[in-house]
């Protein structure tokens, strides 16, 4: 428009002009990029070699930062946020994501793909958690399971696994409920978890399938093999790149984690994470740099971990183009 | 029907189909008890957590009034929230849509230097958890003064390498190109193809982009956690309500089935839109 016949008065040649439109366009999010991703990454490793307060400024300490975040992980020296807990309960997530919502959410994907009896209403009912707010989702979770007013007690009560509330009878339920027992809480926010965890992404496994062809299947059926057998050897290859990128959105997001266990049991330590512990840390002082140095530690083994899923995910098979 | 199926396929069949209603049930099930709850008096409810005919309109009315007038720090109400939500999610969902598309249709359709390394930024920031810059941002944001404002938010949300920019490349490479050669043939400029030939054929996949940034930022916690502690909004009035009626739970459902409320019509409405556009790009790193 403009611009270009402006340029064209210049005698911009079709190149210039098309490096005028990509930079120009890119310049901001280029910025943003290393700003808010390269700068802040940086600065956080730079951090962490220092010391940050009100009083003194800031003071060059070495590694004290990281020696000082390990011995808290590891329990030699106590203190509130930071814990092991939060590390191993993490962690605890990717084999959970991997291997238990991963394949759920394909199963389903392929039984609406397959048309199974009431497809129509799944594919709307089963996608609800993702459209559902987590405070929603983990508020309506915590109400249900409380032992006074919730409606999961009554129900085991019914089948007699539940004592009457009163005392400490209480059957199959914990003293302080699932959520408010520390031996019992991490293992609700990981029936939560794959409870709300199969939703989303079913999304991008129903519409990878839409696009598989008929033939293939016809002919396999044809041949004798079973829906079950037809999963593994044609539908499973041929979204296998969605199945990769999945999962290394799952697994990274393990490290981010952390409404759950901050709505559920209000942050309590044996039901921390990773997520959670640093975001705590933030809000409680923004200067720590001890948190510098977790982040740092952080990203560098769960890129490591990421990147090594990737590989592995990506040597299992060789992709099928269709 | 009966015929159409061998045995081992009805078994498998059965099986996907009694896990799905199971999982569906319970969804439901707790969608039906925390909006019927929502409307019926504490003390009934304290009572029978199960009941649904001991309803009236006094105990709606009463629900859904205490929570709409609760101010979350003595400050904001409900409707206080709900403009606060409206103006964050308007302008995350607007940045959302604009800038990744800009980026996905450079990166998918123009040949330049720098197109590699934009390529493999996205699978960059996805393998990479950069969760611990959090402290970091947070400095950087107080430092220039933009904690507790809207244009921080925005500020953040204004990136152009997310996900939505991989949803975005892939479409736009999907796309033919030869509409926009005959344009450049007849004399138009790059914005000119761009606006009036590429973006209008990524109308559904815009609209899908828009509706699930809406809904994500509309049920978004953590960002007013951290960012927005003075202008809460919805998602976090919500909880909030909770800490003040922990044990009075219509009136925590009332706040709950609002802001779900929202979602749903939202959903219910473009949900066809949704599932249509994703199946043309895919989701390939």
């Amino acid at each position: 428009m403009d611009k270009d016949r402006r340029a064209e008065k210049r005698g911009l040649s079709k190149k210039s002009k098309d490096a005028v439109f990509i930079y120009g366009f890119l310049a901001w999010p280029i910025l943003h990029f290393l700003v808010f991703w390269v700068a802040m990454n940086v600065g956080t490793v730079y951090n962490s070699f220092f010391e940050i307060s009100i009083v003194n400024g800031r003071t060059f300490v070495w590694f004290e930062n990281y020696k000082e975040m390990f011995r808290f992980i590891f329990g030699v020296k106590e203190r509130g946020i930071l814990n092991w807990h939060g590390v191993l309960n993490s962690l605890s997530l990717i084999p959970l994501a991997v291997f238990i919502n991963m394949p759920i959410t394909l199963f389903f994907a392929y039984g609406i793909y397959k048309k199974v009896f009431g497809y129509k209403v799944f594919r709307t009912v089963l996608f609800l958690p993702a459209i559902v707010s987590t405070v929603v989702l983990c508020l309506a979770f915590r109400l249900a399971l409380d032992s006074q007013k919730g409606i999961i007690v009554p129900i085991l009560r019914l089948f007699g696994l539940a004592g009457d509330g009163s005392g400490y009878d209480t059957g199959v339920v914990p003293v302080g409920g699932w959520l408010g027992n520390d031996e019992t809480m991490w293992g609700a926010i990981l029936v939560f978890s794959v409870w709300t965890g199969v939703s989303g992404n079913i999304i991008y496994f129903t519409s990878s399938m839409a696009r598989f062809p008929e033939s293939v299947f016809e002919s396999a059926k044809i041949d004798g093999a079973t829906e079950l057998r037809q999963f593994f050897s044609i539908a499973l290859p041929m979204i296998w790149p969605t199945v990769t990128t999945m999962t290394i959105t799952l697994v990274a997001a393990v490290f981010s984690w952390f409404m759950p266990s901050l709505l559920l049991t209000d942050g309590a330590d044996r039901a921390t994470t990773i997520g959670l512990m640093i975001t705590q840390t933030v809000v409680v002082d923004e200067n720590s740099t001890v948190i510098c140095a977790f982040g740092v530690i952080v990203a560098v083994f769960g890129a490591a971990l990421i990147l090594s899923v990737r590989k592995l995910m990506e040597k299992l098979t060789t992709e099928v183009e269709y | 029907m009966r015929g159409k199926y061998t045995g081992g396929d009805r078994v498998f069949r059965s099986l996907l189909f009694i896990t799905m209603f199971i999982f569906g049930l319970s969804f439901l099930a707790i969608l039906l008890w925390v909006i019927t709850g929502s409307m019926r008096s504490s003390a009934n409810f304290s009572k029978n957590p199960f009941g649904i005919f001991d309803i009236t309109f006094e105990t709606i009315a009463k629900n859904y009034e205490k929570a709409f007038t609760y101010k979350v720090g003595g400050t904001t109400d409900m409707f206080r929230m709900i403009l606060n939500s409206a103006i964050i999610v308007t302008g995350t969902t607007a940045l959302a849509v604009i800038v990744p598309a800009i980026t996905g249709y450079i990166v998918a359709k123009y040949d330049f230097k720098l197109r590699k390394i934009l390529t493999d930024l996205a699978v960059i920031t996805l393998v990479v958890p950069t969760v611990g810059s959090v402290a970091t941002t947070y400095r950087f944001m107080n430092a220039l003064h933009l904690i507790d404002t809207y244009s921080g938010v925005f500020l953040l949300s204004a990136g152009g390498f997310g996900f939505s920019y991989l949803i975005f490349r892939n479409y736009f490479t999907a796309i033919p190109w030869e509409y926009a050669e005959a344009a450049f043939l007849d004399g138009a400029g790059n914005v000119q193809v761009f606006i009036r030939i590429m973006l209008p054929q990524a109308v559904p996949i815009i609209v899908s982009i828009a509706i699930v940034s809406f809904i994500g930022n509309w049920n978004d916690y953590y960002t007013p956690y951290l960012y927005l502690r003075e202008h809460p909004t919805v998602a976090y009035g919500v909880n909030a309500i909770y800490s003040k009626y922990k044990t009075n739970y219509p009136v925590v459902f009332a706040a709950m089935t609002f802001s779900v409320g929202v979602v749903l019509i939202i959903y219910l409405f473009f949900s066809k839109t949704i599932m249509e556009s994703m199946s043309a790009g895919g989701l390939k790193g």
